[in-house]
């Protein structure tokens, strides 16, 4: 009994000496962060986003010295279809054997990566994806960052069409399974409230030509359009919307249109259209923001098109959310430490890391059985040609 | 009725677009017996060149009607002759696999280069607008494409039919050692085919960029129409294929608007299997059929 008591004190003693560095991916100068996200393809700027924002957050706390004395790295994997996000998940957690993994891709990669991630229990970052999928069933290795759940957005969406105190809505959704989800959460909340569905339209993924749904959505008269899908898709049809006779009907879309291409390629047919953000300002808006974007160009460069985007925003902040984590963790970087510090964040934000951080993110709370850290929304309307925060 | 006239402008508008896409991949394939399925690609690009002109270079919208064909024929010419020259007399299936991929290349290229999902460009006459009968609506970008398509596809039908040109790209079709025996070189008709329907499809990416907008699935969204609107016209007839794209995008503008959006899609693909089942030579080609 003796010998059990000595031997169990000595392995406690060697454990609690063991270094932090005896966990995956941390050593002594440095800890390994994985990322994953698409990269090429149609959604390249929504990956490049998650990607870049990380970088520039992971440069930031680098030059104040890292985390705890340790430098951050971060090993990056383009992935765009569900396949190859499962195979980057697996290589980043089995070969390259990271700290924790950031999954900055949309609702299609997270998914496919989900039931992987849970089963690794490496401790997983969802800074993108709306999908249920990767919050339930609820595994305590994995956290949300700045996006809410599908559920929390459409009732979201729900109050800011209500409003806009329409009588009769027309709804128009992509055929494909994002706006489809949202479709399906928001339409019987719309029903319940007593307002009117006039039409159901749908188009396909990459639609040019919207003239038949706006001719059968003129046809009932609405108070408000809905839309949901992608600003690809949403700036053309409000563009072709006024010449069938739509020109005065308000529009409400979803949160995945809200970025600055929507009013440059809808053009005054925009004006007026609401929708959410989820993020303090929008682009443009000065403050915070617009030190956001000069920091951005200085590390990157003259921006393209569209960026930085939402990605970049979100995945900049939750990169600083982590290190939280991480810092809060102190020596003892054993994952479940790391939840456990995880899940004492309240009200969390950029700044809390130190100074210079940018809080261009909502604060951030987790518990012990919520691993959602923003639920917050904020409404948004395009004025003068550009979205505009209304809170 | 008013519904139905609605759906009629629009599907005349998108139309219009097939149209002008279908005849630069008809004028190729005339010409050179190539099925050019980075034709897409090519109207993709002269709708960048479009972007490029008005909203880096802040010109005139005009200049990008003259330009963007041209810079488009020329790098048509120089796809084929670096790329396509050593194909030209391969089996079939081997030039279309090269041009599908090369469709795809030019499309990624396109989305590396610019880093954008959608840009846009301010439509043509778009102040302008008429009310017809019943207070149907007709803005000004809508008949400017419609016109400029039309007027664009009678000229180059009257370039292949009655310019020298267009009689030496019949004859290398025709027979190209004969071609040649007459007197008609095939590297300044072939260069002068890719020119033509290279400048077609820049056109077409012009008239495009403003009511479809200007992402890289441009390349996929006009290919596989103007496909459509050429089996339907038959691939040998230019005229046949401006009635096939307008055809194509009243069918499909109906089909969505009377039926489902799903059948939009859908309506294309029936098309092209009724029209290779019963009448494989198109509705307008001039091929003549023998029974022995």
């Amino acid at each position: 009994m003796k010998l059990q008591k000595l031997l169990f004190a000595s392995a406690l003693a060697c454990t609690l000496a063991l270094p932090a560095f005896a966990q995956q991916g941390v050593s002594e100068k440095e800890i390994l962060i994985g990322g994953f996200g698409p990269t090429t393809g149609p959604l390249n700027w929504l990956g490049q986003g998650g990607r870049d924002g990380m970088i520039l957050a992971i440069d930031e706390i680098n030059e104040k010295g890292g985390i705890n004395g340790r430098k951050v790295r971060l090993l990056h994997q383009g992935a765009l279809t569900p396949a190859e996000s499962i195979a980057a998940a697996k290589k980043l957690h089995e070969q390259d054997k990271v700290y924790a993994i950031v999954v900055g891709s949309g609702s299609t990669g997270a998914e496919a990566a989900a039931d992987y991630l849970r089963d690794a229990g490496v401790p997983a970052l969802n800074t993108l994806a709306v999908t249920t999928k990767i919050r339930e069933p609820f595994a305590k290795n994995i956290f949300h960052g700045t996006t809410p759940s599908v559920l929390t957005l459409n009732a979201a969406y729900f109050r800011a069409i209500q409003a806009m105190k329409p009588k009769k809505v027309a709804l128009l959704a992509g055929s494909y399974a994002f706006p489809q989800a949202e479709l399906r959460a928001t339409q019987p909340l719309i029903e319940k409230a007593g307002i009117e569905i006039t039409t159901v339209q749908t188009y396909d993924l990459g639609d040019k030509d919207y003239t038949a749904q706006l001719v059968a959505i003129a046809r009932t008269k609405p108070d408000v359009i809905v839309f949901f899908g992608q600003y690809q898709e949403c700036a053309l049809a409000l563009k072709q919307a006024p010449e069938k006779g739509l020109g005065r009907t308000p529009w409400f879309v979803g949160g995945g249109n809200v970025t600055r291409a929507l009013p440059r390629v809808a053009g005054k047919a925009a004006e007026g259209v609401r929708s959410v953000w989820i993020a303090p300002q929008f682009h443009g808006e000065g403050g915070m923001m617009g030190e956001f974007e000069a920091r951005w160009a200085k590390r990157f460069g003259a921006p393209p098109e569209g960026r930085p985007a939402y990605s970049d925003i979100y995945a900049y902040g939750d990169m600083y959310i982590l290190a939280l984590a991480i810092k809060k963790a102190g020596n003892d970087l054993s994952w479940p430490n790391l939840i456990k510090s995880w899940e004492s964040l309240k009200n969390a934000k950029p700044s809390d890391f130190g100074p210079g951080a940018l809080d261009i993110i909502l604060p951030h709370t987790y518990g012990e059985n919520d691993h959602q850290g923003n639920d917050e929304v904020v409404p948004i309307v395009v004025k003068n040609g550009t979205f505009v925060t209304t809170r | 009725m008013v519904e139905f006239l609605q759906l009629a402008i629009g599907g005349l508008k998108i139309g219009a677009i097939y149209s002008l896409a279908a005849i630069g991949f008809v004028v190729i394939h005339k010409a050179t017996q190539t099925v050019n399925f980075a034709h897409g690609a090519f109207v993709a690009v002269g709708a960048y060149i479009t972007y490029y002109l008005h909203e880096s270079l802040q010109w005139h919208p005009a200049i990008a009607y003259v330009l963007a064909p041209i810079a488009v024929g020329v790098l048509a010419v120089g796809i084929e002759w670096s790329l396509l020259r050593p194909l030209r007399r391969a089996d079939l299936l081997s030039v279309i696999v090269c041009t599908v991929f090369l469709g795809i290349a030019m499309m990624e290229l396109l989305r590396h280069w610019f880093q954008s999902e959608l840009l846009s460009v301010p439509g043509v006459f778009s102040e302008f607008g008429w009310f017809l009968p019943n207070d149907v609506y007709v803005s000004g970008e809508t008949a400017w494409v419609l016109i400029a398509a039309i007027v664009a596809g009678v000229f180059a039908a009257l370039i292949f039919d009655r310019l020298p040109i267009g009689r030496a790209m019949r004859a290398i079709a025709s027979s190209y050692r004969g071609a040649q025996l007459c007197g008609y070189s095939v590297e300044r008709t072939y260069a002068a085919a890719w020119f033509f329907g290279g400048a077609l499809a820049g056109f077409a990416g012009v008239l495009a960029a403003a009511p479809m907008g200007i992402a890289p699935e441009l390349t996929i969204a006009t290919i596989v129409p103007a496909f459509v609107a050429a089996v339907i016209g038959g691939f040998d007839s230019v005229g046949g294929a401006i009635v096939g794209g307008l055809l194509l995008g009243l069918i499909e503008t109906f089909a969505a608007g009377y039926i489902s959006s799903a059948a939009k899609n859908a309506s294309s693909f029936v098309i092209v299997f009724l029209i290779l089942t019963f009448r494989p030579h198109g509705l307008f080609s001039g091929e003549k059929r023998r029974n022995v």
